[in-house]
């Protein structure tokens, strides 16, 4: 029998939920706007059973997608695990199987080489599929109006790195996707394969090549002409693994390095450039003018995960752990390996970022994430003392003015990853809606919010209220109607 | 058996008899423990201490507590449900709460 008495962090609201949701026809505060036909479908973690492990990384809990459907002014909601082996087996077997992130030396013998992805990073919409991600194995496909799993996806064979990032990138031009999987031919490899695959689903590109040391590459800036790849600070080693420790620790040491290669070049194109500690965990939009190729991102001083530890010992700094979006510029004209940095707002905010992705790959001017207001009211008695600790306002960043408009959820409230919804027929850039999810700490509950991007000052259009709290998502994307084949 | 059912009791109980009630009760609560604390000065009885009386409202009705001993009730209006981990220093509460 399941227990989770003995899980000191999973209590109240942060308890599991642990249960699969249908909610037709969701209580609504405001006006759902009619012109929203298609779904925010989020992409989390649940815990099933408790982790085997006490010092395991959140990133093993098991992957739960969920869905608000949104058509003629009506929202429901669906939530379902993904049931991935891993899922299937510890479910069979009453407990968890399965040991530390990314380290099957640590699992229960009987579970040996059963595929251990739990698949709880990204959900993706992509030539008419829906998929969930996580960077430590295929996409697995999803049914896009029941949610149940249908497994892991190679399309059509031809995607042969066996990992699969979590952050993918579509050319709004061509609508083909640039995607890669580093660890590509297995565990402590350090290949990265890096595909272009067109929109109808086909591999029409595959560039192999090694990082500069085995690291995490979670996410890629993409321009018109090239790709950009941070590699940061994690490092691994099949000794660390055989000790038992998480897959990955933070070497404070190794230089951040980032990869420029031409969208049409080979492994020789691939140039490197080096700059100091930083960890540039997701990034926003990134763009080529001239010699120069910029990038902008929420980048972390240093480590930004504590379950994560220094390879020295160090403790982990929270001060360091603070997102600041910046510019990084890179020079191809130079032969310096070096590139500049440069802080764009002085306030840390959530490296959740997010823009208007009908202007990925191009100049654009506005930068979506979520932050912690300490001047806004937390409402310590009614939702519990967090000690400002929360996320309670989205800002849309201007990088042209430098002025911020923000968005607050409500005194107790904190909120998940911001999404911008582009306003259907629209092409402005920034004209549409942002929508996320906030946990309202005094009702116990979740709450989908829908507010006007170019007016975020004026507060809710409208809130889906769901009788329940929704599992913890990581990222949540929005899916228009004719991007899946919705019943 | 003469026993009036508690609900007929309960009846007489008007909003003006409560308030007045309430009014009395307050003003008691105000003397009491000065009357309490001279009878003990009185007597010499120097290692009890006086305290004030504890108030409290429930369902709009009130609570008295005249020893001054009780802990007061305050109504939850929410159900704290961040509490659990408000304890947690940053770096416990990011190994188990990354993206809250």
């Amino acid at each position: 029998m399941v227990d989770f008495s003995k899980q000191t962090t999973m209590k109240g609201f942060f308890a599991p939920t642990r249960f699969e949701a249908d909610v037709y026809d969701c209580e609504v505060t405001g006006k759902i706007p009619t012109d929203l036909d298609g779904a925010f479908v989020r992409l989390g973690g649940d815990w099933l059973y408790p982790p085997k492990y006490a010092d395991d990384s959140p990133f093993s809990v098991d992957g739960y997608i969920n869905m608000f459907r949104f058509k003629n002014g009506i929202v429901d909601y669906k939530g379902r695990w993904v049931k991935t082996p891993r899922y299937k087996a510890d479910l069979a077997a009453h407990k968890q199987l399965f040991g530390k992130y990314r380290n099957p030396f640590t699992d229960d013998p009987s579970v040996k080489g059963l595929d251990r992805t739990v698949q709880n990073t990204t959900p993706l919409a992509f030539a008419g599929k829906l998929f969930t991600l996580k960077e430590d194995s295929l996409p697995y496909e999803i049914d896009c109006n029941t949610l149940e799993t249908i497994g892991p996806y190679n399309f059509h064979g031809k995607y042969r790195s066996l990992t699969f990032t979590a952050h993918p990138k579509i050319d709004p031009e061509t609508g083909e996707m640039i995607c890669y999987g580093y660890e590509a031919e297995g565990l402590e490899t350090n290949e990265v394969f890096l595909y272009t695959i067109d929109k109808n689903g086909n591999v029409t590109r595959e560039v192999r090549f090694k990082a500069p040391y085995i690291s995490m590459v979670h996410d890629i800036g993409l321009t018109q002409k090239h790709v950009i790849i941070p590699v940061f600070g994690f490092v691994t080693s099949m000794e660390r693994l055989k000790e038992g420790k998480v897959h990955w620790g933070w070497d404070s040491s190794k230089p951040a390095y980032v990869g420029i290669i031409p969208r049409d070049g080979e492994a020789k194109d691939m140039r490197w450039f080096k700059g100091p500690e930083r960890a540039t965990v997701h990034t926003l939009n990134g763009r080529t003018e001239g010699d120069r190729v910029i990038l902008e991102a929420p980048i972390f001083d240093s480590n930004p995960f504590p379950f994560f530890p220094s390879v020295d010992g160090s403790p982990w700094d929270a001060s360091k752990a603070r997102a600041y979006i910046r510019r990084n510029t890179f020079n191809l004209g130079s032969k310096d390996d070096g590139f500049t940095e440069e802080k764009l707002f002085e306030m840390n905010v959530s490296d959740l970022g997010r823009v208007d992705d009908r202007y990925l790959t191009h100049p654009y001017r506005y930068a979506y994430t979520s932050y912690a207001d300490r001047d806004k009211k937390f409402d310590e008695w009614r939702a519990g003392n967090l000690q400002g600790r929360v996320n309670n306002c989205y800002g849309r960043f201007d990088l042209a003015t430098g002025k911020m408009n923000s968005y607050f959820a409500g005194e107790t409230h904190s909120l998940q990853e911001v999404c911008f919804v582009p306003r259907p027929k629209s092409t402005a850039e920034g004209d549409g809606y942002i929508m996320g999810v906030a946990s309202n700490f005094a009702e116990m509950r979740s709450e989908l919010i829908i507010a006007d991007a170019q007016n975020l000052e004026a507060g809710d259009i409208a809130r889906v209220l769901l009788p329940f709290r929704s599992t913890a998502q990581v990222h949540g994307r929005w899916f228009n109607a004719d991007q899946l084949p919705f019943a | 058996m003469n026993q009036k059912p508690f609900v007929e009791k309960a009846s007489v109980l008007t909003r003006r008899a409560f308030v007045k009630s309430f009014a009395f009760a307050t003003a008691v609560s105000a003397v009491l423990p000065s009357v309490f604390h001279a009878a003990l000065g009185a007597v010499g009885h120097s290692a009890v201490q006086a305290r004030p009386p504890v108030v409290s409202f429930y369902m709009d009705r009130l609570y008295l507590d005249l020893t001054g001993t009780a802990v007061p009730y305050l109504s939850p209006l929410g159900m704290r449900s961040a509490a659990p981990l408000a304890h947690l220093s940053e770096e416990a509460f990011r190994r188990a709460q990354l993206y809250v």
